[in-house]
């Protein structure tokens, strides 16, 4: 079964700069503006771009992400030739292993690119928001007749050294990646987004396999080692809404760029999620609602400004909840204060508490995590983590 | 005990005209985000019905194109699972033109199924109920036919449309008869039975042999007289959709919470995933007492309405006491009181729109003012 292009999304990361976010799920389950989660972006995506057959590479904390994804049919992958696969790590007759990185958990699945005959690899991860067309990015690598081409996002020069730095010729072959450069020469960052030729993929895996200083790394070592080599590698321009989401404020200000107008879900490409079923939203007499979303299942009887909620979600009368996100099904009582804060799933905050600072300050969003009881009268403050 | 389930999706047509000019009963839209048919699927799912058989009329594209192979009801099995039953051409070459002759229109299908007991039910009416406390009644009573009933005296509409059953204290119905004749009597047949599979098909084969042509007016009537057939009384709230009028109002009622957490608290009810993106409210936007779902984009002022997915309200405007069907778009400074938009309505900005309590002015499906 021939398949032009396979997905293989890396789904097992931790996350550890989400804190309690991800104590007991993995990132790219965590909740996501209001009604989704994060691997619901990279996963739509791919049904946009008719992508049929996609890896889900799990190792940390699987079981919310695994019960989630199911049978993929929330994103049209419940398919009898291709589909969605959750790829795991496994023993094999000759021992077993963890996935060491990113490269060693796609060459632990080579087999399962050859069962495909995958012509061409596209690599993604589950940690960044974004709505990206992969088949034209795939029409330019096949046109370009290219090893591995690297989608590429023009950042704040300011920012750059958080990112794989590339330098590129007029014909967009990469001559220079540098992996979080202390001085970047340019300001052309990597998105994390590859399409790799299936045969040059696996070449490059093995060969860093027999590497004894790697970290198993494609920023860190499968790229510049290509680069090295000469292989043809060219960059992929991409201008759209995208943002990396692997830090409490990140994922707030991703949250509150949707308030903004500036994350647009409602462009026309649909963002598919699983979710539960819930009735409308009520908005009682008396609750304000101001600049916010919200979707079903929730109940506000007190006032919401700026701020995201997801399913479920109550806020009691007299309670206050401004600039923050909260996630399914999570209870704010009465004449509580809930402002600059990520409230995690099920969390049960109890009456006339006050949590969180200012969205102008220098800290992160304070957190609570997730199923967490906050008895009544409790106070938390400015960037504390309640785990 | 394994159940199924058989909904008739085009009875009491006529008593909404308005709705079901452009859709079948079953297909008419209900609480923000529903379709009248999911409640009785919801609730033949919460009792492990393995197959639910959808017998059909005409008019019924939209109601295939919401339940589609039932996947959302977890109905797309490899044996059973969703049915539909469209009309099956006789000798005849008529379409059915009463529920029994729709039943001996899917004889074939129910001698097909291997399930011990039918769950019959229409669906012109919203309600959740644990089907299970039904059915162990019906077995515990050794019932031939369990028939669930409302304990309520009828209105005005209830007594045009409706059948009246009279039951005795063991719970066994003695009497069955239309509403209008049957004055006084309080128990308002829901047009959900239980009954063997066996039994109902050897019934209307036998009720078929012998000439009739009613099923409440002559075949149950038969059942009461030489079988064990007894009442099952539903307990909360039921909205039974008699009148334009009475949609109105039972939508309304959705306003209130007991009422709310009746429908949707009792069991899940599930419905077509439409993927529309979260509700937003904008600076401006000013909600109150009123239900809103996905996809709504509101900048103006709502009051005691139900907005379906997908509506828009723009800056200035107005919606008070109104139930707008998905996609309807409120221009900005419009104002709307007591309407009922049908889908994809498309109000310009500046108009204005009325319609009184007792008389929800109606825009129909696509209408642009």
């Amino acid at each position: 079964m021939i398949k032009k292009c396979v997905a293989m999304l890396l789904a097992g990361g931790q996350g550890t700069r989400l804190y309690a976010l991800t104590t007991r799920i993995a990132k790219p389950a965590v909740s996501f503006g209001s009604k989704y989660r994060i691997i619901d972006f990279p996963l739509s995506n791919c049904a946009n771009s008719g992508i049929d057959t996609v890896g889900v590479l799990t190792q940390y904390q699987p079981m919310v992400l695994t019960d989630y994804l199911g049978n993929g049919e929330p994103w049209n992958l419940d398919r009898s030739h291709g589909g969605l696969h959750i790829l795991p790590p496994y023993l094999a007759k000759s021992g077993g292993e963890w996935y060491k990185g990113t490269a060693n958990a796609i060459y632990q699945n080579a087999a399962f690119l050859n069962a495909y005959e995958a012509e061409n690899v596209l690599i993604l991860s589950g940690d960044h928001i974004y709505k990206m067309d992969y088949s034209k990015m795939l029409e330019y690598h096949v046109e370009k007749n290219a090893d591995c081409t690297i989608a590429v996002l023009d950042v704040p020069f300011e920012e750059a050294s958080r990112f794989g730095i590339m330098s590129f010729d007029e014909d967009g072959r990469i001559t220079e990646f540098a992996e979080k450069p202390k001085k970047p020469k340019s300001n052309h960052a990597s998105m994390g987004i590859y399409i790799f030729k299936e045969e040059v993929l696996l070449d490059e895996l093995s060969a860093e396999e027999r590497n004894p200083d790697t970290q198993f790394d494609f920023g860190k070592n499968v790229i510049p080692s290509m680069i090295k080599s000469g292989r043809r590698m060219f960059a992929y321009g991409f201008n759209g809404y995208w943002k990396d989401v692997g830090t409490l404020r990140s994922l707030w200000e991703a949250n509150m760029d949707i308030l903004s107008g500036q994350l647009d879900l409602n462009d026309g490409n649909k963002i598919y999620s699983r979710n539960q079923a819930y009735p409308p939203s009520f908005i009682s007499e008396d609750a304000k609602v101001r600049n916010s979303v919200m979707t079903t299942g929730c109940e506000v009887y007190g006032e919401v400004v700026n701020s995201v909620l997801g399913e479920g979600v109550v806020v009691a009368a007299g309670a206050r909840v401004v600039d923050s996100v909260i996630m399914r099904d999570s209870v704010i009582g009465k004449d509580s204060v809930i402002s600059y804060s990520i409230i995690d799933e099920g969390v049960h905050v109890g009456e006339r508490c006050k949590i969180g600072g200012s969205a102008d300050a220098a800290v992160d969003p304070t957190l609570i995590g997730r199923g967490k009881i906050i008895d009544g009268d409790t106070v938390i403050g400015a960037g504390k983590v309640v785990e | 005990m394994r159940t199924m389930g058989l909904i008739f999706s085009s009875i009491n047509e006529r008593n909404v005209p308005e709705l079901t000019m452009v859709r079948s009963m079953a297909s008419v839209p209900f609480g923000g985000r529903y379709r009248l048919i999911d409640f009785a699927l919801s609730d033949m799912v919460a009792a492990s019905a393995s197959t639910v058989g959808i017998v059909t009329k005409y008019n019924f594209q939209s109601l295939m194109d919401h339940v589609g192979s039932g996947k959302n009801w977890d109905l797309a099995r490899k044996s059973g699972g969703i049915v539909f039953l469209p009309p099956y051409g006789g000798d005849s070459r008529m379409l059915y033109s009463s529920r029994f002759e729709a039943i001996k229109s899917v004889l074939m299908f129910l001698k097909s199924c291997t399930e011990d007991v039918v769950i019959m039910s229409d669906s012109d009416f919203a309600a959740s109920f644990d089907m299970n406390k039904a059915l162990d009644y019906f077995a515990d009573k050794k019932s031939d036919i369990t028939l669930v009933y409302r304990d309520k005296m009828p209105d005005a509409d209830e007594l045009k449309h409706r059948t009246a059953l009279v039951t005795d204290e063991n719970g066994n119905v003695t009497g069955i008869m239309p509403a209008d004749i049957g004055k006084g009597v309080n128990k308002l047949f829901t047009g959900i039975l239980i009954v063997r599979r066996d039994f109902l098909i050897r019934l209307i084969e036998r009720c078929s042999a012998m000439g009739m042509k009613s099923f409440s007016g002559d075949v149950l009537p038969f059942a009461v007289r030489e079988h064990r057939v007894t009442g099952y009384k539903l307990d909360g709230f039921f909205a039974s959709i008699e009148s334009l009028q009475a949609y109105f109002r039972y939508s309304m009622a959705l306003l209130d919470k007991p009422v709310r957490d009746s429908l949707f608290k009792t069991v899940e009810v599930y419905t077509k995933v439409r993927d529309s993106v979260p509700c937003r409210m904008g600076a401006d936007a000013k909600v109150s007492r009123s239900l809103v779902a996905d996809g709504c984009v509101i900048e103006g002022t709502v009051e005691n309405s139900i907005l379906f997915r997908g509506v828009k309200v723009g800056k200035g405007a107005v919606v008070r006491n109104s139930v707008l069907f998905q996609d309807t778009d409120v221009g900005e400074r419009a104002s709307l009181t007591y309407c009922l938009s049908d889908k994809k309505v498309l109000v310009r900005s500046g108009k204005s729109l009325s319609g009184c309590e007792e008389l929800p002015y109606f825009i129909p499906k696509e209408t642009v003012l």
